[in-house]
């Protein structure tokens, strides 16, 4: 392999050569890019490469460490598993930019300075949007406009950050920061977007259930974990973090339960599980750290894996609410198998890789006392127990026959769901080989008697109490509605009152310019009348008056001059 | 866009069935028995890093408030934030 070559650019490279090919040779090339990525990262093992200056600027193009070869290996993952769930898809377009943004993500972990970062940055930004346009509706093109909007702004706002830490500290390498400047603030408001931190995250929930139905996998796996890793590598440790991660575990589960949408439910409990990681950069602990790298990668498995499933029923149905679902299971028991390991893992059930990842997290709470917040994320872990483990397979899947029969998904969209299954299940069977490639050596007993009761109560109580709640009729009803969330401040209030106050200005401007007007025939109507020809001021003498008017004066001038 | 576009329309959640609802509650119970057995020392020990978790099936409390909870805060914004499908369009 090439000594020293980020691995995200054999992707990013690799991308453009794909208009070149078609056919099977196309599907294998796609594969193999992912592979040989993932080789290049596995034979430069940790350590610096590409060290150079640019306008005296010093830049480090390949870095990796620990930490950073955690997210390398699940996006390699994630974008092998997303290739081959799209296999079917005939879009040059759509391939061309999977591979482009899936290679800008892994470039960027991989990136020692922040100049590197900025670029990848937006390039993750520049090459998604495409996967919310493939899907060519005019929803889908106002939901990407949005996505680029917000997305591109987080470039930007990380580029002003750039420039002031670069004036003020004379190096762009990227580390740990201190939240005491502006540039520091600028950079956590330019992950906080991308991580989906409150008020900054309705381009989740916005864009995501726009794209095709396999570009929402692809969308699901890089930008949001990208942020967990840039906010990790800055500001662990950063207490901020533990109140931000607080309101984003809570807020997003009322509208994950009331969802008619099986993809933006999902998008939902995904903006939930993120706060859980936020948490955990802000306690900021060894065991946190490690925490946060185990629960994004078992986040992006299961993530990706119950959008696949939802995205095989879209993909067969023509439809992914839960309103106009009958008894999936029927027609798609694989894709329906799936997707309950999918939230089993969700739900951190025994065995599978998140009881494994987010003990980590909640241990590493406790650790440090921080009691409140740990109970805020048992909180969360019940309602991700209600909204992805009980409801999308009760709600989505197993629900009245309506008679309705599609077929099964394709074998490849199943093999991928394959794929990420074992994986998950992997993890939760094996986690001590998995917590070895964790960035801190750590002692941690995941299987002890005390857990595994404790997330079966966990687990069970919260089932009995979805159960009874269907039993007693008193489960909200789920209808084709949408729900108002932040995003209605600037896709309403601010549209509305944007409307409004350019009707205002359009008004005074018409008075403005009407009363200008007035004024203007008033001087002309005035000065017509003075000075017209029957005005006081344009009125003719007779000769006569004139002769003696001129006379008259001459006198007056004779008798001052000379009079005396 | 016709009329039914704009209706809205409830589905039909699924039912629970005596047996499953039985069968709940006994894992339920079980998986709550060892913390009660525990209190007399048969069995197993628990962990406790917390006072809270001394509650004999604290979890098993928890998750059922919790989901509760959920439950009455969805159904209490539910009416607030609903709008049409079509809302922004």
């Amino acid at each position: 392999m090439i000594e020293g070559l980020n691995p995200g650019i054999i992707l990013i490279l690799g991308a453009l050569l794909v208009p070149l090919t078609s056919g099977v040779i196309r599907n294998i090339y796609l594969l193999l890019l992912p592979i040989l990525g993932l080789s290049q990262m596995i034979s430069l093992g940790l350590g610096s490469w590409g060290e150079i200056e640019v306008l005296g600027i010093a830049l480090t193009l390949t870095k990796i460490d620990a930490f950073s070869r955690v997210f390398g290996l699940i996006f390699h993952i994630a974008a092998f598993a997303g290739i081959l769930y799209a296999l079917h898809v005939r879009d040059t377009i759509q391939q061309v930019a999977t591979l482009l943004y899936a290679g800008a993500s892994i470039a960027a972990v991989f990136s020692g300075d922040l100049i590197s970062l900025f670029s990848y940055w937006e390039l993750t930004a520049i090459s998604s949007v495409f996967l919310i346009f493939a899907s060519r509706t005019e929803r889908s093109y106002n939901a990407g406009m949005r996505y680029l909007l917000i997305q591109v702004s987080s470039g930007v706002i990380l580029l002003a950050g750039v420039i002031l830490y670069y004036a003020d500290q004379g190096h762009v390498n990227f580390g740990a920061l201190e939240l005491d400047s502006l540039a520091a603030w600028l950079f956590l408001i330019a992950f906080g977007i991308k991580a989906g931190f409150p008020l900054l995250n309705n381009w989740i929930q916005d864009a995501y259930p726009q794209a095709t139905v396999t570009g929402t996998v692809i969308l699901s796996a890089f930008t949001t974990k990208l942020a967990i890793y840039a906010l990790a590598r800055s500001f662990a440790g950063e207490d901020i973090l533990l109140w931000i991660g607080a309101i984003m575990v809570i807020f997003p589960v009322f509208h994950a339960t009331l969802e008619n949408d099986l993809r933006k439910t999902m998008a939902y409990s995904l903006n939930s599980q993120q706060g859980f990681m936020v948490i955990a950069i802000g306690i900021g602990s060894e065991l946190a750290l490690n925490g946060v790298a185990a629960h994004a990668t078992i986040s992006v498995l299961y993530t990706c894996l119950v959008f696949m499933g939802t995205g095989a029923v879209l993909y067969r149905n023509g439809t992914a609410k839960i309103t106009e679902l009958g008894a999936v299971y029927k027609s798609m028991p694989v894709t329906t198998f799936f997707v309950i390991i999918g939230s089993l893992t969700i739900i951190a059930f025994p065995l599978t890789g998140a009881f494994a990842t987010k003990s980590l997290i909640l241990s590493a709470s406790l650790d440090m006392k921080l009691v409140l917040l740990w109970c805020v994320m048992l909180f969360g872990a019940v309602a991700v127990i209600d909204n992805v483990g009980l409801k999308i397979p009760a709600l989505g899947f197993f629900k009245k026959d309506d008679g309705r029969r599609t077929k099964e998904a394709p074998f490849h969209m199943l093999a991928a769901m394959g794929l990420l299954s074992a994986c998950a299940i992997w993890i939760g069977l094996f986690p001590a080989k998995f917590f070895a490639l964790l960035p801190y050596e750590m002692d941690y007993h995941v299987y002890t008697a005390s857990h595994v009761v404790t997330q079966l109560q966990l687990i069970i109580f919260a089932a009995l109490g979805f159960a009874l709640a269907l039993r007693l009729g008193v489960y909200p009803a789920i209808s084709n509605s949408s729900y108002l969330d932040t995003d209605w401040l600037y896709r309403r209030l601010t549209k509305k009152w944007t409307i409004k106050i350019s009707e205002w200005v359009s008004l005074v401007w018409a008075f403005v310019i009407k009363t200008g007007l007035n004024l203007v025939d008033r001087i002309i109507e005035i000065s017509r009348q003075t000075h017209g020809i029957s005005g006081t001021m344009g009125r003719g003498f007779s000769s006569a008056v004139s002769v003696f008017l001129i006379l008259f004066i001459l006198s007056i001038f004779t008798l001052i001059f000379y009079g005396s | 866009m016709s009329s039914s576009d704009t209706k809205m329309k409830k589905t039909d959640l699924p039912t629970v069935s005596d047996r499953l609802l039985k069968i709940l509650i006994v894992l339920a119970v079980l998986v709550a028995l060892p913390d009660i057995l525990s209190l007399f020392g048969i069995l197993y020990e628990m962990h406790p890093y917390t006072t809270l978790e001394e509650i004999p099936a604290f979890y098993g409390l928890y998750a059922l408030v919790a989901f509760l909870t959920l439950l009455a805060i969805a159904k209490f914004l539910q009416p607030i934030l609903r709008r049409e499908e079509n809302y922004y369009d």
